[in-house]
């Protein structure tokens, strides 16, 4: 892989996985703020803190896509694909498992799903080049 | 599509990476292109073309 492009992948992977541990420590505050805290501008903004470094995630990764060449630019965008379909079938197919009982889900897991099939499509293209 | 760019390459000695490097491209993205798994861009034919001093039609076959 070129330097530059091979280059940005490994800096696309090390700030995502960074950002990746602050939102899920952040994530973790809000949870306990729900449970722990009284009504407050404090609460709130512990609540709503975990938005940043999701919307990051999405900044990090068009920002990676942009200093990719073109038939890395067409890997992400299959990948991308590929993750949408994904959270599509999933979202389908419980639909359906929760009419039949099945505990009612936070659309936050699309986000989790879109990520988790997204980055190892990445990882594995960055790994094998394939 | 078929192209001569592996030959084209090997004319001139050059890996993959080389080759990579004269385009600012990939070493993936020769794989692909060399394999038939990937079809370049307009602006990177003609890059192709004009870095071994070929036509795109010399180089490109459907």
């Amino acid at each position: 892989m070129q330097v530059e492009t091979r280059q940005a992948l490994i800096i696309w992977i090390r700030t995502f996985g960074l950002t990746m541990a602050v939102y899920m420590a952040l994530l973790a505050a809000a949870t306990r703020a729900l449970t722990s805290m009284g009504a407050s501008p404090l609460r709130t903004a512990v609540i709503l803190a975990p938005i940043l470094p999701g919307l990051a995630l999405i900044g990090l990764t068009v920002r990676a896509y942009g200093r990719c060449d073109e038939f890395i630019r067409l890997r992400m965008l299959r990948a991308a694909a590929l993750a949408a379909m994904v959270v599509a079938a999933f979202a389908l197919i419980y639909f359906f498992l929760e009419l039949l009982g099945l505990p009612h889900l936070s659309t936050a897991w699309i986000s989790n799903i879109v990520w988790v099939v997204f980055v190892a499509q990445m990882v594995r293209l960055l790994a094998t080049g394939k | 599509m078929k192209n001569s760019v592996p030959n084209l390459r090997a004319e001139r000695g050059w890996t993959q990476g080389d080759l990579a490097k004269h385009l600012r491209v990939s070493r993936q993205t020769i794989n692909a292109i060399e394999t038939g798994r990937y079809d370049p861009s307009l602006p990177l034919a003609f890059a192709i073309a004009k870095l071994f001093k070929h036509s795109i039609e010399e180089i490109f076959q459907p």
